[in-house]
């Protein structure tokens, strides 16, 4: 059976980066990187500076963020990134 | 006396040129327009879910009893006029400093923090008592230095007692034919508007909230403030370029008509020279008839 999947958005003041569907997202919390796998509990950290590792399947893609929020209800995601530097790569969807 | 030909024919040639200017102006600020006009509606997705963020968050009492929610007893209220540095708007300008001294009037104590130089210069001319502070020559910035510059100073002079309330006062985008000042509560924020239910204050909020959800709202707040600004900067650009365009496309039409108007009297003018010359030389030879 495939792994459970959640819809991730990644939105900069400039647009929306990504939309597409994940497995887990790694993040830089202030308290330090926590992962996030679908079906997480409801959620609303300040991230800091620090790598963004999205991964899907057997994929992993990585960005690069100054800072920002990470939100997460009912297996929605929204990564409110204050910049971010990196290649997103939008496949699919 | 029949009409100065030649002076008929100078001036629609200085209309041709002047419409030849508007023209480009009005396409200039066309392109200036789709691209502002793409960056405020890019920008709205953003401040939409740091909005929706506080909202859940202002719910709950330790949001409430934040000073940013508190109406400060110190300080003077501060009005921060958005207007552009270029003129040949139409009532651009006009229209939002009409509004400001309205807003002016209305509170004696009130000071202005003026961006743009249209109404720096204005309010020097007739309310320089008025001043609090002169931001002129963004040229269409919205880099982060320059809107987080403007939010740090708001907020701070909140924080520390200068300012009792903050309002913007800017062109609201409402179509590209339309735009109209708004005066719009900065600080202290309003808890309704980010649809906090008074009778529900206080309600326990079912987010985990990492680090803590003191320090959620101490990043969330500072970051809306900065995106507020960055918004109303782009929404004011977006306001500016489309009030140019359609001011130059009315210069535009109104050289065409002017043009049309001065070359049918020169025609006619032309016209009534040569008959009058053909006239002169029938009636001579009729003379050398007889």
């Amino acid at each position: 059976m495939a792994e459970a999947e959640y819809r991730l958005q990644i939105v900069t003041q400039q647009k929306t980066v990504f939309n597409q569907m994940v497995t887990s997202t790694t993040l830089p919390g202030e308290d330090g990187f926590f992962g996030v796998w679908a079906h997480h509990a409801p959620i609303i950290a300040v991230l800091k500076a620090g790598a963004v590792d999205i991964r899907r399947g057997s994929q992993t893609q990585r960005v690069q963020i100054t800072g920002g929020f990470f939100e997460m209800e009912s297996n929605r995601a929204t990564l409110l990134a204050d910049s971010l530097t990196g290649i997103v790569e939008q496949s699919e969807e | 006396m029949p009409e100065n030909l030649k002076a008929l024919r100078g001036r629609i040639k200085s209309i041709n040129s002047t419409k030849k200017i508007t023209r480009a102006m009005e396409m200039v600020s066309a392109a200036k327009l789709r691209k502002t006009e793409g960056i405020m509606k890019a920008a709205r997705p953003f401040m939409e879910r740091i909005q929706s963020l506080l909202g859940r968050l202002a719910q709950s009492t330790f949001a409430q009893e934040n000073a940013l929610f508190q109406k400060s007893e110190t300080g003077i209220p501060l009005l921060v006029i958005f207007t552009s540095d270029r003129g040949l708007a139409g009532a651009f300008n006009t229209n939002i400093l009409k509004a400001a001294v309205k807003e002016l009037k209305a509170n004696p104590a009130m000071k202005a923090f003026v961006i743009g130089r249209k109404g720096r210069d204005f309010l020097r001319r007739f309310h320089k008592d008025r001043i609090y502070k002169e931001l002129t020559d963004l040229n269409g910035s919205l880099e982060g230095n320059v809107t987080d510059a403007i939010g740090d100073e708001l907020l701070n002079g909140f924080l520390d007692g200068r300012f009792s309330r903050v309002e913007l006062l800017y062109p609201h985008f409402i179509s590209t034919a339309t735009n109209r000042p708004k005066v719009e509560r900065y600080l202290p924020l309003e808890a309704e508007k980010f649809g906090v239910d008074p009778n529900e204050a206080g309600r326990q909020i079912d987010y985990l909230l990492e680090p803590s959800p003191e320090r959620v709202f101490d990043a969330l707040m500072p970051r809306f403030l900065k995106s507020k600004i960055y918004l109303t900067l782009a929404e004011t650009y977006t306001s500016e370029h489309s009030s140019r365009m359609l001011a130059m496309n009315n210069a535009t039409k109104n050289s065409s008509e002017l043009a049309g108007k001065l070359t049918l009297r020169l025609n006619k003018a032309r016209q009534s020279a040569i008959t009058t010359e053909i006239i002169e030389i029938v009636s001579g030879a009729e003379a050398q008839k007889g």
